[in-house]
């Protein structure tokens, strides 16, 4: 395993032991190339997991700063494994703050690793939180690909621009959003819909 | 069969045994009497052993309430101050059972300890060249000047900022600071610029009048903060990582080598080997730190090359268990498991070759085996001690 091709089973293995072995436990929520790798939805090489929120009591939280167990436990496993220290990062942490799409916790699929609970966006989420890279990043970004390996259905499209929308209201993105939908098909006259 | 963390405990308390005779304690662990001891950290270190050995504990109180005006209680305060709340915690029951039988109070001093302490003739005088330190300060008190000037002594010829000095000494650096600059009115030490800090240097003619007063100088003078430190940690890391599993064990043992990284360097202990990324660090961990204290208990400094000669390399071992013992090679002897006797120990001879059994070519070695003999490591002890790790 190398920082370019992170074996997730192993890292967060060894990350939810020891988090239990001092004591600490912590639920996340991911979304990302690591989380569709861990549902089996996209094989190419990731190299980090994207953590989207902290759950704690039921109730999302904002993972934008770490709990510096988390992220010390984070760094020993990176030390362990020859891993780069930002192989669990909380780059889309913001994601949280304009809300996640509606029903996403019913979609979660949750996976135990010790005392380290992870808790996986769902297929149509990763959905929404791809077509949102998507546009943000343009046509020749990885999230693309990824997107189309969901395939993701017209509705299922139109949905996620909407909610994407939300994230950034502003006429550029509107304007992108469009030219995106139109890229995987969907009419545009639907999408103004 | 003993755990790996009660080995590392039992030579740790073994090479404190011999530190606490080097400073005038009855005992018959001896190597140290020729290595400069330092009193504070030896005194914290042997608080965070709490009841390992109850005897070294009452011996170094016994010590403390007849010399500890010698130690310095601000440089106690600095010492335990960097330590955990257990460490912290044992050196107030320490420094409580000192105060409630004498005069001496050191900070962080809590609830007294039941003790009760023996008649014990004096010591004649602090004359061993382990107990320069103590001899340093009949000469210019108790206090920051004299291990600054120990720091000079043991180091000739260098230049040291007050931020090094503070650091060598455990003292803060603006006291060091004031005690230099007094010193340099003084004209005991020479001060001059390189880049933007001060830095000071002992004149030649002051070291050897020095060195005159106090001898006999000790050979060594090892750094013993971080080693303890080291090794006080590495007993509660052991503890630690035999209750864990997985790559925990490994994890923790490659963070406790980070953690210790700078203490590794000024220790001038040789660090630990890397190991490839995801293979198991606890086991190289375990065998470096035996390996150290092994070296420390007989009396050796990192910085002698006796102590180089002495860190065996792994290679050509059949097990990673084989280079525990510091003096000795150990490996398993093919064919012999039938009988029982599973593991072949050898001493390492002079030039490095193996004389094994109880023959040696030369009186360094027998010497060596003599105090091997005296630390009860007998053949099979050795091997129930390795194969345990």
């Amino acid at each position: 395993m190398t920082a370019e091709n992170l074996d997730f089973e192993q890292a967060l293995e060894a990350l939810g032991e020891l988090l239990e072995h001092r004591g600490h436990a912590f639920e996340l929520v991911i979304a990302g190339g690591g989380a569709l790798a861990m549902l089996g939805h996209i094989v190419r090489s990731t190299k980090d997991i994207d953590i989207v929120a902290l759950s704690r009591n039921g109730r999302f939280e904002s993972a934008k700063t770490l709990p510096p167990e988390l992220v010390r436990a984070r760094d020993d496993v990176a030390a362990h494994l020859g891993l780069a220290r930002d192989w669990l990062n909380s780059g889309p942490a913001e994601l949280l703050d304009h809300g996640l799409p509606a029903g996403f916790e019913a979609r979660m699929i949750t996976r135990r690793f010790g005392t380290l609970t992870v808790h996986l966006a769902g297929r149509f989420d990763q959905i929404c939180f791809k077509f949102y890279a998507a546009v943000d990043r343009g046509p020749q970004s990885k999230h693309v690909d990824d997107l189309r390996r969901l395939s993701p259905t017209s509705e299922e499209l139109l949905v996620a621009a909407s909610w994407a929308r939300g994230h950034d209201p502003s006429p550029e993105f509107l304007e992108m959003s469009r030219q995106a939908l139109g890229f995987f098909g969907v009419e545009e006259s639907r999408a103004e819909g | 069969m003993p755990k790996a963390s009660e080995i590392l405990r039992d030579r740790v308390v073994e090479a404190a045994w011999s530190l606490w005779t080097g400073l005038g304690v009855p005992g018959r662990l001896d190597f140290h009497g020729e290595v400069a001891v330092d009193p504070e950290p030896l005194v914290v270190l042997t608080a965070a052993l709490g009841d390992a050995d109850p005897r070294l504990r009452d011996e170094a109180t016994d010590w403390c309430i007849r010399y500890g005006a010698a130690l310095s209680g601000s440089r106690l305060k600095n010492l335990v101050a960097k330590r955990d709340e257990r460490v912290r915690e044992r050196f107030g029951g320490f420094a409580a059972t000192i105060a409630a039988h004498s005069s001496i109070r050191w900070p962080g001093a809590t609830g007294a300890q039941r003790f009760k302490p023996r008649p014990r003739p004096r010591n004649g005088a602090f004359d061993r060249p382990s107990q320069v330190a103590l001899r340093l300060r009949a000469l210019v008190g108790v206090g920051a000047r004299a291990d600054v000037l120990l720091s000079f002594l043991a180091q000739p010829g260098i230049a040291f900022s007050a931020a090094d000095l503070a650091v060598e000494t455990n003292y803060s650096k603006r006291n060091i600071a004031q005690v230099l600059e007094s010193m340099r009115l003084g004209g005991f030490v020479v001060a001059f610029s390189v880049r933007n800090q001060i830095r000071y240097r002992l004149p030649g003619a002051l070291v050897d009048q020095l060195i005159g007063q106090l001898s006999p100088m000790p050979r060594a003078f090892p750094r013993w903060t971080p080693i303890f430190r080291i090794l006080a940690s590495g007993i509660e890391l052991l503890k630690e990582i035999e209750k864990s599993r997985g790559s925990t064990r490994a994890i923790e043992a490659r963070a406790f080598a980070a953690a210790h990284r700078e203490d590794i360097r000024t220790s001038r202990l040789p660090p630990p080997r890397p190991v490839a990324p995801g293979s198991d660090f606890s086991s190289e961990l375990v065998s470096w730190l035996l390996v150290a204290v092994d070296n420390l208990a007989a009396g050796n400094d990192p910085a002698e090359d006796r102590f180089k000669a002495r860190w065996v390399p792994k290679d050509g071992m059949t097990s990673e268990l084989a280079m525990a013992r510091g003096h000795f090679r150990v490996w398993e002897a093919p064919g012999s498991r039938s009988s029982g006797a599973r593991w072949a120990i050898g001493l390492i001879g002079k030039s490095g070759d193996i004389d094994e059994g109880v023959r040696y070519a030369t009186a360094e070695d027998a010497k060596k085996s003599a105090e091997l003999k005296q630390l009860s490591l007998d053949r099979t002890g050795i091997a129930a001690r390795i194969a345990a790790v």
